[in-house]
């Protein structure tokens, strides 16, 4: 007997909806842990994240320092 | 405990590479599209050149598009963005060299492999195994060098766009390595060990994730990064960016099908990938809203800056795509739009809109702070933003208008119930004036995206003479986790050691050492794609009720066989569908539809994504072999208004007879059933090759054509469709033919699915 044979006879035809019910579960497991409120802190700072290590360009430097971004004159 | 600072460097140096690698990229990718759009409507542009048809260049202009100007851009933004976000230089320059140098490498082979006819067919995964073999090597010293950054950093929260970027990493490794598994002909030639709708069904898993992995989520992670960075706001809803990442990863895997609709794919796996195609938009525009939403507070800065103003226009068309992905992939919505140019304005509503703005807006942002210089021309970004949003729209409204114009045709039937238009080449010509305004913003687009790039290299020549090294500092992971480097395993089995390794594991320093290690994501995110994937695979290939046998499906004669391989060597695929759906207006117009059972020797399958030409499913024996012989010397002898390039090489190029037999072996090592035939297949070759030959000549065609590939691609294109008009009782073409030229004894074809 082939493993096709025991999965031809295995009667299948539910199998989306098995599918559809585990991954319903698993993104109701991850947004109870999105929402849960011990993380909240974390997320927070993590938002902040992108902002909080780069050095300005010489550009932004100057507009920093006179509010204006001029461009080179080419 | 001290908590001592560790000073480092980024290495910028690899992010400049790949920026000036997308700019050139781009700029092929774009002029060669352009090119490719110039051709439908003046086809003698490829200049009777094989290497400059539609069917060769089409690949060349998908993958340098998705791989080459996306690929590099992306590439750009993981660099650039993940040393920051885990304040870590690269984990090994030397494996940022490889990756940037072997990413060249490969776009280079492609674009000497893919005009010569070097092709496996499928779209998007169309280079042979040898290329295939060093992107996989490639990959593998990116991820390294991707995880061991992540290893060694010092920021202990991995921020979202990472995990986008972990995502791309480990799933285009999955999709690339299944879609790609082949037994080489030869060096530049290879069969898949799949077949018919499971090699179908493969293709388009990977297709379909490879635009979900290469062109969404690592863009994605570009978004979170750095529009917030040229917003200088932090990202509307972290939360959201979660529940967008996991939903993209958990729903994106399944939807692959939704490109088969009405084929001879299963029900099941065809409503499947509907079913998670529609659950994808409500993600997708949780993504988009919270980019948008991003900008509250800032959007006066818009008005004054083309960064913003490609992200936001670049964020725009990702919510469009998205949303029109899966109205497509609705059956009703897909019976009208597949084959037709709609899906095309659709891909390029994606690529233009949101691969192309999103990767510009992050060049502009980059130029300045890699070149440690201003941008040299705001005022060039600003026209190159006008045009270029000009060129989609354009661009698209065209093709969109093409599209349903052409589904909405097809599909047409008079008062009587025939069909409105049954000629094929009706519904090409009512297309053109559109294709001409496709060509206008085609070529409003390519000019922005040239604007881009002379923008871009002045501000390169502007840059300093040495580069300033910024040094950061920052406290390593370690410290900052505290107890993980407080505790050490005590070597004695003393009750006070076990007490104290009680202590240590209460205090999770094991898992804080292991969270140290990206795995858990990766774990996770290998985990949901595997088992979805597995979800789909598994019955496709098990189920034997999912491709029915056929007994009057036998194998491809020798000479067929090599026919074939022109056919694909020649991309014929990209214009040609061989795929009746279930439809009454493709039956009417084409013939029965299409059984699975059909297509279990076709290695690689050729249904096609789409229809400038009609489809080929059933045109074996439709026309005298002249026809071929004509129709490929020149088309518009055969139809007038012909948009199909001339393949005058057809008829003067030899059949390389000695490289059949070893194909032949290939395909009887894969299980193909050739019995005898394979000891013989260049004699057999030979002799059919005669036969068709010596009927053109009857037919009153030209003589000396037997040593030609017009005669293997009209052999093949004789046999198509044709089997299952056979009775079953009734022996094969090929015995006969064997047995009228004396072979002695026939091959013995076995019947089915083995």
């Amino acid at each position: 007997m082939r493993l096709s044979d025991v999965m031809s006879a295995a009667g299948l035809a539910f199998y989306a909806e098995v599918a559809l019910a585990l991954f319903m579960l698993a993104f109701v497991l991850i947004a109870v842990t999105v929402i849960a409120r011990a993380n909240q802190e974390t997320f927070e700072r993590a938002r902040w994240l992108p902002l909080s290590n780069d050095p300005l360009s010489v550009g932004e430097r100057e507009q920093s320092m006179h509010g204006d971004m001029n461009e080179v004159k080419p | 405990m001290s908590t001592s600072l560790e000073r480092f460097t980024y290495d910028d140096a690899v992010v400049r590479k790949f920026v000036f690698a997308t700019v050139v990229w781009g700029i092929v990718a774009t002029l060669v599209g352009l090119w490719l759009a110039l051709m439908l409507v003046e086809p003698a542009l490829s200049f009777g050149l094989p290497q400059l048809t539609f069917g060769r260049l089409r690949p060349l202009h998908t993958n340098a598009a998705i791989f080459a100007f996306a690929g590099n851009a992306l590439f750009a933004a993981v660099y650039y963005s993940s040393q920051r976000l885990l304040k870590a230089r690269m984990y090994s320059d030397w494996l940022s060299g490889v990756h940037f140098w072997g990413w060249q490498a490969i776009i280079v082979a492609a674009a000497l492999t893919l005009p010569f006819g070097i092709t496996q067919s499928k779209e998007y995964a169309e280079l042979e195994w040898p290329i295939d073999v060093a992107i996989a090597v490639v990959w593998v010293a990116f991820a390294v060098n991707f995880f061991g950054t992540i290893a060694r950093r010092r920021e202990r929260h991995i921020y979202v766009a990472v995990w986008f970027y972990i995502a791309t990493i480990v799933t285009v490794a999955i999709l690339h390595i299944f879609n790609n598994l082949v037994v080489p002909a030869g060096l530049f030639k290879s069969y898949p060990i799949y077949a018919g709708v499971q090699d179908a069904f493969m293709q388009w898993w990977y297709g379909h994730n490879a635009v979900a992995f290469f062109l969404t989520t690592p863009f994605l992670g570009l978004m979170y990064y750095f529009l917030p960075k040229a917003a200088n706001r932090p990202v509307f809803s972290y939360k959201l960016s979660i529940l967008h990442f996991w939903s993209l990863v958990f729903l994106y895997i399944w939807a692959g099908p939704h490109h088969l609709h009405y084929t001879a794919l299963p029900e099941w796996a065809s409503t499947l990938g509907m079913l998670f195609s529609v659950m994808l938009w409500m993600p997708s525009w949780g993504g988009m809203i919270n980019g948008l939403l991003t900008l509250r507070g800032a959007w006066h800065k818009v008005a004054e800056d083309p960064v913003l103003k490609f992200f936001v226009v670049g964020v725009t068309f990702y919510g469009m795509a998205t949303f029109e992905g899966p109205m497509l992939s609705i059956k009703s919505v897909n019976a009208l739009s597949h084959y037709t140019d709609w899906t095309i304005a659709h891909v390029h509503s994606g690529a233009l809109g949101w691969n192309g703005f999103m990767a510009f807006g992050m060049l502009y942002w980059l130029a300045p702070r890699l070149f440690q210089t201003k941008l040299w021309s705001k005022k060039l970004a600003e026209v190159h933003f006008w045009i270029g949003t000009l060129g989609i729209l354009f661009y698209i409204v065209a093709i969109y208008t093409a599209g349903v114009t052409q589904g909405l045709m097809w599909r047409a039937f008079d008062e009587t119930g025939r069909l409105s238009y049954p000629d094929f080449i009706e519904t090409v010509v009512r297309l053109l004036p559109m294709y001409w305004v496709r060509v206008l913003g085609g070529s409003l687009y390519v000019a922005g995206v040239i604007l881009g790039g002379i923008n871009i290299f002045m501000t390169y020549k502007a840059r300093p003479k040495t580069y300033v090294e910024v040094v950061h500092e920052a406290a390593p992971l370690g410290s900052y986790m505290g107890v993980a480097r407080a505790f050490e395993l005590p070597r004695q089995r003393t009750m006070a050691d076990n007490a104290y390794r009680l202590r240590y594991f209460a205090d999770a320093g094991w898992h804080r050492a292991w969270e140290r290690l990206p795995l858990k994501f990766t774990a996770l995110v290998t985990v949901a794609v595997l088992v979805a994937s597995l979800f789909e695979i598994i019955p496709t290939f098990l189920i034997k009720s999912n491709v029915p046998t056929i007994t009057a499906v036998k194998p491809y004669t020798p000479l067929e066989l090599y026919g074939r391989d022109i056919y694909i060597e020649e991309g014929c695929y990209n214009c040609h569908s061989q795929m009746v759906r279930p439809i009454r207006s493709e039956t009417e117009r084409y013939g029965e539809y299409s059984k699975p059972g059909e297509f279990v020797y076709d290695r690689p399958f050729q249904w096609g994504s789409r229809r400038i030409g009609p489809d080929l499913a059933r045109v074996g024996g439709k026309y005298p072999h002249l026809w071929h012989v004509r129709h490929m010397d020149d088309p518009t002898s055969t139809t007038q208004q012909s948009i199909m390039p001339r393949y005058p090489w057809l008829l003067t190029d030899p059949i390389e007879f000695s490289e059949i037999q070893p194909r032949v072996d290939v395909m009887a090592m894969l299980g193909v059933p050739y019995g005898d035939a394979v000891k013989h297949a260049e004699t057999m070759a030979r002799r059919q090759a005669s036969q068709i030959s010596s009927e053109i000549v009857q037919q009153g065609g030209p003589s000396g054509l037997e040593d030609k590939k017009i005669v293997a691609l009209t052999a093949y294109l004789q046999r198509l469709g044709t089997d299952i008009k056979r009775r079953e009782s009734e022996p094969s073409s090929d015995v006969r033919r064997s047995a009228r030229l004396g072979e002695g004894r026939a091959p013995v074809f076995g019947g089915g699915v083995q």
